[in-house]
């Protein structure tokens, strides 16, 4: 009787739990989706130079129309990760309702959660038309496996920048936010290689690539096609990891002096 | 505003209520880089009490509400919310917060904040319940950017209390507000208290203080500097404004008080013609001033009101730091 009267208790606080979340979920998606200033580039920017550069205007074949939704993909989910986390949350802790929500009994990870699924949610718009538009438009011709997996590392991927975008967020004024954001993302992508293909570029500027996470995703995602540089892929793996931790704990130290005071 | 009942509220009735602690901060302080912020602030809030906490910008209001809320950790004192420390789950579930000029995400409903902060909390009341008692329903699908000043203060209002929490917390919840929107939030607040709700309020408006509270607690630089009824405030600092017609600079009728001013807090203003004095010690006041010839015309005396007395009070205050600092 114990037993069943626990376990009832047990899966009502886990569906209380779940409808938190969900409603966490829906009201960070309304309110991204319903501010065109963003939702609008986030979407349309990947996929529109995807079109011009990796379709229309590109002379090196399927080979470099892979290549390109590769990196184009990275571009593309770094967007909504970072301008979520980093201009959403330096705007809600400066309204005020981050500590609102902090002091609420929501537990604080749902709101972080809402946020990352939130992002995930466009980056999945994002990946899916541009696999859509290499397959189709662009003639690429992957195993089934490797189209998953450029699908899953490019969903994944999204974590280390919602790190980024969490620190910066917590780290920042909301009016240097979108500027300060905008002159990491642009000058990041560029370097990265995901514009241009990073053998393009000087050799001074692939090694300074090593030092973004967009690079080391980039050749995670263009390993799967067998396009990425002749180095050791655990060492990107590891790098990002160390990127995505190094975020974290910035974040973290940024949250503790924003709101604790310590 | 409508007066919540007990089909609104859901809480325990009036007749269950019973006054003990709900809330005891206990010997709190707090620094920011060596400069002291709290001073070893101690009071208890009871079970359907309200606390005005009173005092000028920087006391040291906001400070102990963030204390209250989880945002500062407690490092010196203590604080028990319900039996709970600040900032857990089991606290936060104790308490319904509204914060000093906050603002939500532009685009989203007040429908769909509330929703979502109702659900945070195990027994909330019902969305149609709050929306009516907080008088939200002609723009409770508007987005937040589309309402003025007034109507974002009760949305947060709504959201404070749409958990059904024992504690409110409320940080200068009127400032924006009309006359009558005020009148009806005052109008919630009592009978949030009659259904044993405990309120903590920050506010600068003595009269709203005067009007809700039933301890009134003055901070001054992190210290409390009173502690107690409206009431006996007043009696306790009983003091009475002389007001009448004169010619006479204020410079000069201050120079005549001197004798009183020295030995006690005296305030003086003038308003055109009239001139209006402050004082505890009304009888010498008066004399000295009739010997003088300061009054011409329409000479009236009557109590003080909250807000006169507490800036007497803290104006006394002053007179003695600047005395001990002298000495």
């Amino acid at each position: 009787m114990n037993t069943f009267n626990l376990k009832e208790k047990r899966s009502s606080y886990l569906l209380h739990q779940m409808r938190v979340l969900m409603l966490e979920w829906r009201n960070e998606l309304a309110q991204i989706v319903r501010s065109p200033s963003f939702a609008i580039p986030a979407l349309i920017f990947p996929i529109m130079f995807y079109g011009f550069f990796g379709l229309i205007f590109n002379k090196t074949g399927t080979q470099g129309t892979g290549y390109l939704m590769a990196t184009y993909g990275v571009f593309g989910i770094i967007g909504p990760a970072l301008f979520s986390f980093g201009v959403g949350i330096s705007t809600e802790k400066d309204q005020g309702w981050l500590a609102i929500k902090l002091s609420s009994p929501m537990p604080i990870s749902f709101y972080l959660i809402a946020k990352i699924l939130s992002a995930m949610c466009f980056s999945v718009i994002i990946i899916t038309s541009l696999l859509f538009m290499a397959a189709f438009l662009g003639g690429v011709r992957l195993e089934t496996s490797q189209w998953l997996l450029t699908y899953l590392i490019l969903l994944i991927g999204n974590l280390p920048f919602c790190g980024l975008g969490l620190w910066l967020g917590l780290s920042l004024k909301s009016n240097a936010a979108p500027a300060v954001v905008n002159l990491i993302y642009l000058p990041m992508a560029f370097l990265s290689g995901l514009w241009i293909p990073i053998n393009f570029l000087p050799e001074a500027i692939q090694w300074l690539a090593w030092i973004f996470p967009a690079y080391h995703l980039a050749q995670i995602v263009l390993s799967v096609q067998q396009l990425a540089q002749p180095f050791d892929l655990t060492i990107h793996i590891i790098a990002l990891a160390v990127m995505t931790f190094v975020f974290i704990s910035l974040a973290i130290r940024a949250f503790r002096f924003s709101f604790l005071n310590r | 505003m409508k007066s919540a009942n007990n089909d609104v509220i859901g809480f325990s009735n009036a007749s269950t209520i019973y006054h003990s602690p709900i809330l005891t901060v206990n010997q709190l302080s707090k620094s920011f880089q060596k400069k002291s912020a709290l001073q070893e602030v101690s009071f208890s809030l009871n079970q359907g009490e309200l606390i005005a906490l009173l005092g000028p910008n920087g006391a040291g209001k906001t400070t102990l509400l963030n204390h209250l809320i989880g945002l500062y950790p407690v490092e010196q004192g203590s604080i028990l919310i319900n039996g709970f420390q600040p900032g857990t789950v089991n606290a936060k579930q104790q308490l319904g917060i509204m914060l000093q000029s906050s603002n939500m995400p532009n685009a989203l409903t007040a429908r769909e904040n509330i929703e979502l902060f109702s659900s945070y909390y195990l027994k909330p009341m019902e969305l149609n319940s709050i929306i009516e008692l907080v008088q939200i329903d002609a723009f409770v699908d508007q987005p937040f950017s589309e309402l003025s000043g007034g109507q974002k203060q009760r949305v947060f209002f709504a959201l404070a209390i749409c958990g059904n929490p024992p504690i409110l917390i409320l940080d200068e919840p009127t400032v924006g507000m009309d006359t009558e929107s005020r009148h009806a939030f005052w109008q919630v607040i009592d009978s949030l208290k009659e259904k044993g709700t405990s309120i903590l309020l920050s506010t600068h408006y003595v009269d709203e203080a005067d009007r809700l509270a039933d301890k009134i607690i003055l901070l001054q630089q992190g210290k409390i500097l009173l502690q107690d009824s409206p009431s006996s405030i007043k009696k306790r600092l009983s003091a009475y404004a002389i007001e009448f017609d004169s010619q006479w600079f204020v410079g000069q009728i201050n120079k005549t008080l001197q004798s009183i001013n020295n030995s006690s807090a005296i305030k003086i203003t003038r308003l055109g013609h009239r001139i209006q004095i402050v004082t505890t010690q009304e009888l010498i006041c008066l004399t000295q001033l009739l010997r003088s010839n300061v009054i011409e015309a329409n000479l009236s005396v009557s109590p003080i009101s909250l807000e006169e007395a507490i800036l007497l009070f803290q104006q006394q205050i002053k007179f003695q730091n600047k005395k001990e600092c002298a000495a």
